[in-house]
């Protein structure tokens, strides 16, 4: 019974710390390095998604809409599910002045970047909004027609498990009129082309790509959806998949009754890891259905879980909303978590659908929405982002990451400046300097990095010091004269690839090996003059 | 707290069980509160085993590692489980539930209460619980919880400063202590 706060055992404190939010988890891991380590472990990451997974306030969502505004332009609605997540809203605006989101995958995001002085070629980038990092995708030629883009990472349990598994990402373009799909894998580095059936039309919206158990999906005006299988060691597959049996054909052309119009809608999408489909028949009613598959390989089978008449939803707060609901309505999307909710657009509003309290209520507005033809208003992106699945944060590691990297100075580094070089030697980093010391008379110090954990965190140490007027030239004895008298011209040209006590100097338009053991300099060629 | 305030109504139809705690205080429970409890369940059913006839009010089940005052919060935790342990499915509900979390006592009874609980094996008290300890550290600083949990910080000062900058995301924000 001698237990208190210090002293908890470790299972009992990963059942606390894994109920904060991500910001306090992470900033719990420089509590102590107990702490840190606990936190680090793979045991901990599946506790985290389990946890997720029973929670729907542990598992905050983003959600991001782009639409066109009443100025024709596309314009982007981030919506966070918890105030925790503001920052992130933020960052994902801050973010779309320089880049097109694309499509999310979990706690990922994929962008577009088309470069000003590079039309014919687009730059995708992934995106971790959590830690603000990006890696860049090789650059691939600007379709010439009408794309959908998809994306999906490795994202199954094994790999929480251990964090050191690489991070593999598959890039789905879907070139719509010509039906084939050009597929990027990072493992390869490769692209290859697939084709589909050419009847299987993309719905328009929603058109983005639903990941799901290593699939990605996209759903058919017809309710089918096309599927890529695209973890498969046999290569990469495209298939069909059928839509529920109970599925009522939409009408594609809105119907006009009076001055009122009417147009059917679909949606696609995952709630708590279950592959979800839902439609909407203005007339009637709203249906849902859950996939069943039996292999994780898009076998299975729709079943139905809602089915919802109109006119039996009720509106407390916005009662207006009855009036409206036989308008043009899409599914932005399911709730990730929450299985009784839709969320849909209704003319400029974001409205919550309860499908189990048969509620309709406001949401949100579209800011500057284009009141006047509902058809624009058709968000053309989905997505969302879940930062609390997986194991990201902690595999996505910063160091696989980060691309630049500000590695201190030596202390003995003199800040009057002078010249210097970095270069490798024997597989060690290594700079030198020459200092302007006129009075004491020029050093040369050569340091070399001792890194401790191959992310850059090291230090330096100083391997040589030697001061200029104790080198000695025997071929050339001249040399030496040079040195201290003009010394501007003397500069580090490169270090010795093997030998580190060799550097090469520039010195009056000769290439000049100075042994810094030997103390020696000789003349090792000339500079032709041009 | 004593005992006999947790002692159900007498004319109650329903079985009881009685629980010995380790300052040997006898508790006599419902058996449907007491079943809430996976080791007491265990303990019960492994006697219903042995001897058939030993069964109901006779049997005193011995708990060496929990208090009576624990015991009595637990129990009376249990008692208004039903309405508590629901998932909140809005905010204000979540916010509601926050509140009553905090309620619950000093970070020091929430230790005894969690420690109880797991030697209990009482899986929605542990749960609850632990939210509401974890409720006291979130979005505090890290130098607030080391000195929540007693804990001395073993990094060093470029070590912590790196981690910092790695991840400044995270130290954004963070509520007054």
């Amino acid at each position: 019974m001698a237990m208190s706060l210090n002293n908890l055992p470790d299972f009992l404190l990963t059942e606390i710390l894994l109920r904060l939010p991500l910001k306090s988890r992470v900033q719990c891991k420089g509590v102590s390095k107990h702490w840190c380590s606990l936190i680090s472990t793979p045991y901990f990451t599946r506790s985290v998604v389990r946890h997720c997974h029973t929670n729907p306030h542990a598992q905050p969502f983003i959600m991001i809409l782009e639409y066109k505004d009443k100025y024709l332009s596309n314009r982007l609605l981030v919506i966070n599910s918890e105030p925790e997540l503001k920052f992130l809203t933020a960052y994902i605006y801050k973010l779309r002045k320089q880049l097109w989101l694309e499509a999310s995958c979990n706690d990922l995001l994929l962008c577009l970047a088309e470069h000003r002085f590079d039309g014919n070629r687009c730059y995708y980038y992934v995106i971790n909004p959590i830690t603000k990092q990006g890696l860049a995708l090789p650059p691939i030629p600007k379709p010439q027609s009408f794309t959908i883009t998809g994306f999906i990472y490795n994202n199954s349990d094994n790999d929480i498990v251990d964090k050191q598994v690489s991070f593999s990402y598959r890039l789905v373009m879907l070139k719509v009129g010509a039906s084939e799909a050009h597929i990027f894998s990072s493992d390869t580095g490769k692209w290859s082309v697939v084709g589909y059936s050419k009847e299987f039309q993309v719905a328009c919206f929603p058109s983005s790509a639903v990941p799901y158990k290593g699939l990605l999906l996209w759903c058919g005006t017809n309710g089918s959806l096309l599927a890529f299988d695209l973890y498969n060691s046999a290569g990469n597959r495209c298939f069909e998949i059928e839509p529920p049996i109970e599925w009522e054909q939409l009408m594609e052309q809105p119907i006009e009754r009076g001055l009122m119009k009417f147009i059917d809608c679909l949606g696609l999408g995952v709630c708590q890891g279950c592959l979800k489909i839902c439609q909407i028949l203005v007339q009637s009613h709203i249906c849902v259905w859950e996939f069943k598959d039996y292999d994780n390989k898009g076998g299975g089978e729709w079943c139905l879980q809602h089915k919802v008449s109109l006119k039996e939803f009720v509106s407390e707060k916005s009662l207006w909303l009855l009036l409206t609901q036989s308008f043009f309505i899409t599914v932005i999307g399911f709730h990730p978590i929450n299985g009784d909710i839709l969320y849909l657009g209704i003319r400029s509003k974001v409205l919550i659908c309860n499908l189990g309290r048969k509620t309709l209520e406001l949401y949100c507005d579209f800011p500057e929405a284009n009141h006047y033809s509902a058809s624009l208003l058709f968000p053309r992106k989905a997505c969302f982002f879940c930062p609390g699945t997986g194991g990201r944060l902690l595999a996505f590691d910063p160091y696989i990451a980060r691309s630049c990297r500000l590695i201190g100075k030596p202390i003995e580094y003199e800040s009057l400046g002078g010249t210097d070089c970095v270069g490798v030697c024997q597989g060690c980093l290594r700079i030198c300097q020459i200092s302007l010391w006129f009075r004491l008379g020029s050093v040369l110090r050569v340091w070399e990095f001792e890194d401790y954990d191959n992310g850059g965190g090291g230090q330096w140490f100083l391997e040589h010091e030697v001061f200029f007027n104790q080198l000695v030239s025997k071929k050339s004895p001249w040399l030496t004269q040079y040195v201290p008298l003009k010394f501007p011209f003397v500069t580090v040209l490169a270090f010795h690839p093997n030998d580190g006590d060799i550097l090469y100097l520039v010195i009056e338009m000769k290439v000049v090996l100075c042994n810094l053991r030997s103390k020696t300099m000789e003349v090792f060629c000339d500079i032709p003059r041009l | 707290m004593s005992n006999t305030s947790e002692n159900p109504n007498p004319s109650s139809s329903s079985a009881k069980i009685t629980l010995k705690t380790s300052d040997n205080e006898l508790f006599e429970v419902e058996e449907a509160v007491a079943m809430k409890f996976c080791t007491v369940k265990q303990y019960f059913e492994d006697e219903k085993d042995n001897d058939v006839a030993a069964r109901g009010s006779s049997t005193v089940i011995p708990l060496p590692n929990v208090h009576s005052a624990v015991l009595a919060r637990l129990i009376s935790y249990c008692k208004k489980l039903p309405q508590s342990n629901a998932v909140a499915d809005n905010h204000e509900e979540e916010e509601t539930k926050k509140k009553e979390r905090k309620q619950y006592g000093t970070p020091g009874d929430l230790v005894d209460l969690i420690s109880a609980a797991n030697y209990l094996d009482f899986k929605e008290g542990l749960e609850f619980f632990n939210q509401a300890l974890a409720d006291h550290i979130q979005n505090k600083s890290v130098e607030y919880v080391r000195k929540f949990f007693g804990i001395k910080g073993d990094f060093e000062p470029h070590e912590e400063e790196k981690y910092r900058e790695e991840y400044a995301w995270a130290f954004e924000g963070v509520d007054e202590d």
